[in-house]
């Protein structure tokens, strides 16, 4: 072993100073070289990648605002609670002003009421010396006011004085339900005057 | 000089060193450390002398002259030899002394000492060390010859300029006693006691004289052979000074036998006075000395048994340590980078886990506030859809006692127009009522009654009629009639 290692220092000791430095330098750069290129160079690349891909989590981390989305969702079961609160209010309202409008329902068109007006239009026009030449009723819809709709429309063809005309216009108007003349006619061709009405009667829909 | 640095010169009892300004001896086993000088005697060593051109590298000098050596300067092919030279420039070539001993016989040599020597670092004749005394305690003065008689050897060595330039054996006490044929104590007395004069020995002492004569006779013949030989080379006339080492005193009467020969030179001893230590022992330490500092000084190192280099030494293992050093280098940055390159995988694998854990709440939090969205924007429509309906209930309700009063209204209307007709009695042919808002009559008047028509509209429009216009007038029959159209 020391033979060995004799031989050895014998040789290199034969290398001049300028040889043994170049020896040197030659083996740190060969060596340098050897590890830069077969290691150090990928190793490197590797770390600055995995340096990429850790900023690149943080970035994708420090977009996630549990803060903001959590104030989002206060505000927005906030919002909700504050919409189901008016929308109860409003069912109370509507509720209460169903119920007002039900305490009117007397107003509203039924069969029985139509029968009962024909009944005292007839009346009437005995009373008025009125001879009714006509009385055509028929269904009808079409939106009157708010929730009101025409729902029945009657033309009533007359004959008679004007002014029994008028009084006769006028007790069809005393009914209890909502209706109206929408329109009257009355033509005179020197004849006794001619009336024609027609009367819509008005309901609510359901 | 030798209190700058220990050196042990080895001898056959004990080894010495110079220390506290005395010799002293020492133990080999606790000095062996030491850097340690060996005086080498002249009879085991082997001599010769080349000339080699000026041309050769020191390199090449070494193989040439070695190789002379060997082809004529005697040495045997077959044994290993210790060789060292010491090259002169005489001008046109090198002179080269050669130096060589048997590495068998060096090896038997040190066993002869009474204890076991592991190395030696510098192995020389003692001629060679005589060049120290230049470098510290003499002035040189031009060519100088040193002649050194001691009991086991002698020589004569020529120094110019205080450098080497060649040597000679000669006899020593021992063999000028065995060829005298007295015992080595009494020739060293009497050289002692009597020098070299004729006239200091008895008459019983006279026959010794004489052969001592004869012996150093033919000793002082060499060393002029030796001086003329040298003379050619180094082209000097004379030698200048003739320094006498006989136990570091001179001997006297020794000029007389120079001057006989033709050499006419001052003798004098070798030191002017006595030095610290014995010029036996303080010529050979100043000289290892000296070489151990690698003054500049002529070394010769016949060592077999050279140091070996202490393992810190090793210029490979430099080199090894160096390499190593460098493999630690980059293995402790690939350990680094790879601990950091882990490091940041399981910092992806957490900071990936923690995002997909954050995303998946976000996403539930996101689904729930689309959920809550949607259902805002279900009880807005919703609240909305009420508040419509509470209108058109508050509208219907509200408008109930105006669409009960439109039978009063239309009546009013009617008998508006009707009073207004009566009061201008006009009659009327046909009378349009559409609901209580508009109606249309067509008019009938007596031509001398005519302006009852536009009373009737003035009165119209005075009970707040907001139009009231007439068209399609017509005369016929002294009768006009009229087309009124009136809006409330």
């Amino acid at each position: 072993m020391r033979e060995r290692l004799d031989e050895l220092e014998e040789r290199f000791e034969a290398l001049d100073k300028k040889q043994k430095i170049a020896l040197y330098l030659v083996t740190f750069g060969f060596l340098g070289v050897a590890w830069f290129y077969f290691y150090f160079d990928d190793a490197q690349t590797d770390l600055e990648l995995q340096e990429q891909k850790i900023e690149q989590f943080q970035r994708k981390i420090q977009k996630i605002n549990f803060k903001k989305i959590n104030k989002k969702i206060l505000t927005k079961k906030s919002a909700i609670l504050e919409e189901k609160s008016h929308i109860a209010k409003l069912k109370s309202e509507i509720y209460h002003m169903e119920q007002k409008l039900q305490s009117e329902r007397f107003l509203w068109v039924t069969q029985k009421g139509v029968a009962t007006f024909v009944d005292r239009m007839l009346e009437s026009s005995l009373n008025q010396n009125l001879l009714i030449e006509d009385i055509a009723i028929k269904d009808y819809n079409a939106t009157y006011i708010g929730i009101l709709k025409g729902q029945i429309e009657m033309n009533v063809t007359a004959q008679g004085d004007f002014l029994n005309i008028v009084h006769f216009l006028r007790s069809m108007e005393e009914s209890v339900m909502l209706m109206g003349l929408s329109s009257v006619v009355v033509e005179t061709n020197g004849t006794k005057p001619l009336l024609h009405t027609n009367i819509k009667f008005y309901g609510i829909e359901k | 000089m030798l209190e700058e640095k220990k050196i042990l010169l080895l001898e056959k009892e004990k080894p010495f060193f110079f220390a506290n300004g005395q010799l002293e001896t020492a133990s080999y086993k606790s000095e062996v450390s030491l850097f340690s000088a060996l005086v080498l005697p002249l009879n085991l060593l082997h001599f010769h002398l080349v000339k080699l051109p000026l041309t050769s590298s020191d390199e090449d000098l070494a193989i040439q002259a070695e190789i002379q050596f060997y082809k004529e300067g005697g040495l045997n092919p077959d044994k290993e030899y210790v060789i060292d030279y010491v090259k002169h420039d005489i001008g046109e070539e090198y002179l080269v002394d050669l130096f060589a001993i048997e590495k068998t016989i060096f090896d038997e040599y040190i066993r002869s000492f009474t204890y076991d020597i592991t190395a030696v670092d510098l192995a020389f004749p003692r001629f060679i060390s005589y060049e120290a005394l230049y470098q510290k305690d003499v002035q040189s003065q031009g060519i100088e010859l040193i002649f050194h008689l001691s009991d086991l050897e002698a020589s004569v060595s020529l120094f110019s300029d205080g450098k080497y330039i060649g040597h000679r054996a000669i006899s020593s006490i021992e063999i000028i006693a065995k060829k005298v044929g007295i015992e080595q104590a009494k020739v060293k007395e009497l050289l002692e006691k009597n020098g070299l004069r004729q006239e200091n020995y008895s008459l019983d002492d006279m026959l010794f004289y004489n052969e001592i004569v004869a012996v150093l006779s033919k000793d002082i013949e060499k060393t002029v052979y030796l001086v003329n030989h040298r003379r050619r080379f180094f082209k000097f006339d004379s030698v200048n000074i003739i320094r006498v080492d006989f136990n570091g005193h001179s001997l006297d009467g020794l000029d007389t036998f120079f001057s006989n020969f033709g050499l006419e030179s001052k003798v004098v001893a070798l030191f002017e006075r006595d030095p610290i230590v014995p010029s036996y022992y303080y010529i050979p330490l100043l000289y290892a000395s000296l070489v151990s500092h690698s003054n500049d000084i002529t070394s010769i190192n016949l060592s077999a048994l050279p140091r070996k280099k202490s393992l810190l030494k090793y210029g490979v293992l430099h080199f090894g340590i160096f390499v190593f050093v460098l493999l630690l280098l980059f293995a402790s940055v690939t350990i680094y980078m790879e601990y950091e390159k882990n490091d940041k995988a399981l910092k992806i694998q957490q900071i990936q886990k923690r995002y997909k854990t954050m995303q998946s709440r976000y996403m539930k939090l996101i689904k729930a506030f689309k959920k809550l969205k949607s259902d805002h924007i279900s009880l807005v429509k919703e609240a909305k859809e009420k508040e419509d309906r509470l209108f058109v209930l508050e509208n219907t309700y509200n408008i109930l006692p105006l669409a009960k009063d439109l039978g009063r209204s239309r009546q009013k209307f009617m008998n508006d127009t009707l009073d207004a007709l009566k009061t201008y009695r006009l009659n009327v042919s046909m009378m349009h009522q559409i609901k209580d808002q508009e109606m249309e009559i067509i008019v009938i008047s007596l031509s001398q009654n005519r302006s009852g028509i536009a009373k009737f509209i003035q009165t119209m429009l005075k009970k707040g009629y907001s139009s009231v216009s007439t068209r399609k007038i017509t005369f016929e029959d002294g009768v006009y009639k009229s087309l009124i159209r009136i809006k409330k």
